[in-house]
């Protein structure tokens, strides 16, 4: 998958340990789909579009190990989003503004740190995946697939800034990844065994430690075929008064060889007064809003090339603006994946997705399937992932 | 410390000289330290952070030399900044903040076109016995610098559309002369940049003169040049290497006019360690009472192999009621102190 690139000898000679190895692995993923959208006007008319990292997001990265000696090593990850539909680089990732994107912009928005690893385990600093991505990352039931539009990725990773804006160390947009974090993942030897991790994130506020900061604790098990992972996490608006806490668990477990069951649960809820936009012109009060999120899924494989994934997912909004806008939304999802070789995949995929009502509280939680005025929209999807 | 991608052979089949040799080096550094201010924020209360490039900025780079023969190359280098703690572009969102140039060098030196460090910004990095890093904060903001780095640096360590010289190793002497086009329609000399720098090696002597020149006036406006002039020697003692240098800045309008001193120390504390130590003052001439600033300065750094290390440091700056130092205490009259413990890894 990764190419690593050949070590000068004469570096390697200066590296003061014996053990001393180093390399730069330069690696990524350009995905690209089509995708037909049924109900995508309020008259119910379609459209189609060529979307980029609908299988896994499209990316570029850079990253690294030096033997440091007596089992420590020095480690760094450099890894950005690639729009390769438009080809944007990076991509926002807050800076007080509640939409998805943020007005700040990062090029390295999904990893940008460099730690130590060793027997006591491994810290990265800098910008780190929250815990909850991983939890629920590990079973998700379409492995992260169409993330745009994933509950898990958007609502149970704290992805949706528009609905979960404020919050943490990007004090705006996405929460999926805290800027100014460490993060501490306990031993964990040949990806098998029980662990723990631990994450804070400082929101770096003169006089107020805790505004805009995150912390954020979890446990998990895999066997390297059957997993499960909880974790729990707390991140503080730019006052420090209004708090948004959560949890994200998955359960991963193989029946027999070739079928494996997945199932996901989240839920993420406001506590104190925060104001939100809904539009350009209002924002209302998020308190006591909470966003749950169920997944189920089943991974079938035909052969070891070809794997069909049929998958649910239900989201429900409560609890804010006195209940007004509760809502719901589920998304049917049949997700076939054949395997050109180790590097490459073919896939298809048909989303159905039905919202309570064709009200926005309803068809917002469809996270842009379903358009506004509708209350039920297919989606089409047929595309190739490359990674490198 | 660096990696050399194969040349792609459709590549290697263009290019024309027949001993051509071609190779791309990717290479970086990654830098984070966890750092504790006593008055963040200009005096709003302590803060504490996770911070990139505190010892050196953070980046990625590529580079890469081409033998034209005859002892002639052609080099390049696009080196980008990159803020670790957020992941965004350093440098104001630049693709290649840091470096982004190409050249020729043979025996006659070396000359490069495009963006690139200062002669000013050389000669201080290399007298800095904190190599204008670690103390005060995130680098070449910091009020290391020997201090003070924004002063010397003309509000910034690089410049864009410059062309740099630079002579061979002449016995021990070396000599860069930059010029940056200020690209000003029908007034050349409006934003326009000169530098010059000079610097003797010889056993454990080091020392370096530069000077920079630079009109920061807006279009329309009538020119004014800030001048800043540099010089410093270090000498190792090899218990301890000593370093002190002298600066001074002035303007056309005589609204900004500094002199900056600084004395250091780096002292070897075993194969891996090592403590450094400065103490630096500005006096802002523009006043002429409670117009002095000093910083102290006590560093540590150990390596854990040629390419990481771990550092700490303690700074504090006290600003007079009539002076600015830049950096960690941004205000007039001002008084700030920082600690902090990081990593940096280079690869």
């Amino acid at each position: 998958m990764n190419k690593s690139l050949i070590a000068l000898a004469v570096l390697s000679a200066c590296a003061a340990t014996a053990s001393a190895q180093s390399s730069v692995t330069v690696y990524g993923i350009i995905d690209a789909a089509t995708m037909y959208n049924t109900n995508q006007t309020a008259t119910g008319g379609s459209k189609v579009t060529l979307d980029a990292g609908q299988l896994l997001t499209s990316r570029w990265g850079f990253k690294g190990s030096e033997d440091l000696g007596g089992g420590m090593k020095a480690i760094f990850n450099l890894e950005g989003t690639l729009a390769n539909d438009t080809g944007v680089g990076g991509a926002g990732f807050g800076g007080n503004s509640f939409t998805q994107g943020g007005n700040g912009t990062s090029l390295f928005d999904r990893l940008a740190w460099v730690g130590l690893s060793g027997n006591f385990g491994t810290v990265t600093m800098g910008r780190n995946n929250i815990l909850g991505v991983d939890s629920v990352g590990l079973a998700d039931p379409i492995s992260l697939a169409h993330a745009g539009s994933n509950p898990n990725v958007m609502f149970s990773a704290l992805n949706a800034g528009s609905l979960f804006g404020g919050f943490g160390t990007n004090q705006g947009g996405t929460a999926l990844r805290q800027n100014n974090s460490i993060k501490y993942v306990s031993p964990f030897q040949n990806m098998s065994g029980f662990g723990a991790a631990a994450m804070y994130g400082f929101g770096e506020k003169a006089g107020d430690t805790g505004a805009s900061s995150y912390a954020g604790l979890s446990g998990f098990f895999t066997d390297g075929v059957n997993g499960a992972a909880l974790s729990y996490a707390k991140l503080k608006d730019v006052t420090g008064t209004s708090e948004l806490a959560g949890w994200a668990a998955g359960l991963k477990y193989m029946v027999v060889p070739g079928v494996t069951l997945r199932a996901t649960y989240s839920h993420n809820k406001i506590d104190g007064a925060i104001l939100i936009p809904v539009s350009a012109t209002l924002a209302l009060n998020a308190d006591k809003r909470k966003i749950a999120v169920t997944g189920l899924g089943v991974d079938y494989a035909f052969t070891p090339q070809a794997t069909i994934t049929g998958a649910y997912y239900g989201t429900k909004r409560s609890g804010d603006m006195n209940g007004l806008l509760d809502g719901k939304a589920d998304q049917y999802i049949v997700l076939g994946k054949y395997a050109l070789s180790k590097r490459t995949i073919a896939y298809a995929s048909l989303t159905y997705a039905k919202a309570g009502s064709s009200n926005a509280q309803d068809t917002a939680l469809s996270l842009g399937i379903i358009a506004a005025g509708n209350s039920s929209a297919t989606r089409t999807a047929l595309g190739v992932l490359h990674s490198f | 410390m660096k990696k050399t991608l194969i040349a792609l052979s459709v590549l290697a089949a263009i290019s024309g000289a027949a001993q051509a040799q071609s190779n791309v080096t990717v290479y970086g550094v990654l830098d984070m330290a966890l750092q504790g201010e006593n008055n963040g924020g200009n005096g709003a209360g302590k803060t504490f952070s996770l911070d990139s490039g505190v010892q050196s900025g953070s980046r990625l780079g590529f580079k890469g030399s081409e033998d034209l023969g005859n002892g002639l190359k052609a080099n390049f280098k696009l080196e980008m900044g990159v803020n670790a703690d957020t992941g965004a572009s350093a440098q104001g969102g630049l693709a290649f903040g840091r470096a982004a140039w190409v050249g020729l060098s043979g025996n006659f030196g070396a000359v490069q076109l495009g963006r690139q460090n200062k002669p000013m910004f050389d000669a201080v990095d290399s007298i800095d016995p904190f190599s204008t890093g670690i103390i005060g904060g995130t680098a070449h903001q910091s009020t290391s610098a020997t201090g003070l780095g924004n002063l010397f640096f003309a509000t910034n360590p690089r410049s864009t559309n410059t062309i740099n010289y630079t002579t061979t190793n002449l016995s021990g002497f070396t000599g860069s002369a930059a010029y940056t086009f200020g690209e000003a329609a029908g007034d050349a000399t409006k934003g326009r940049g000169i530098g010059a720098s000079g610097s003797y090696a010889a056993g454990p002597l080091y020392a370096t003169v530069a000077y920079h020149a630079e009109d920061v006036a807006a279009v329309g406006v009538a020119n004014n040049v800030i001048k800043h002039v540099f010089a410093g020697a270090t000498y190792d003692f090899v218990v301890a290497k000593a370093a002190a240098s002298y600066g001074k800045v002035s303007s056309d309008d005589n609204k900004t006019a500094y002199k900056l001193w600084s004395l250091g120390v780096t002292v070897p504390v075993s194969a891996a360690g090592a403590v450094v130590a400065s103490v630096t003052g500005v006096k802002n001439d523009v006043v002429t009472t409670a117009n002095k600033s000093t910083q102290l300065a006590l560093g540590y750094t150990h390596s854990l192999s040629k390419r990481t290390n771990v550092y700490t440091s303690v700074s504090r700056v006290a600003n007079d009621a009539g002076v600015n130092a830049g950096g960690l205490a941004s205000g007039l009259g001002l008084t700030d102190s920082m600690v902090n413990v990081g990593i940096r890894h280079a690869f």
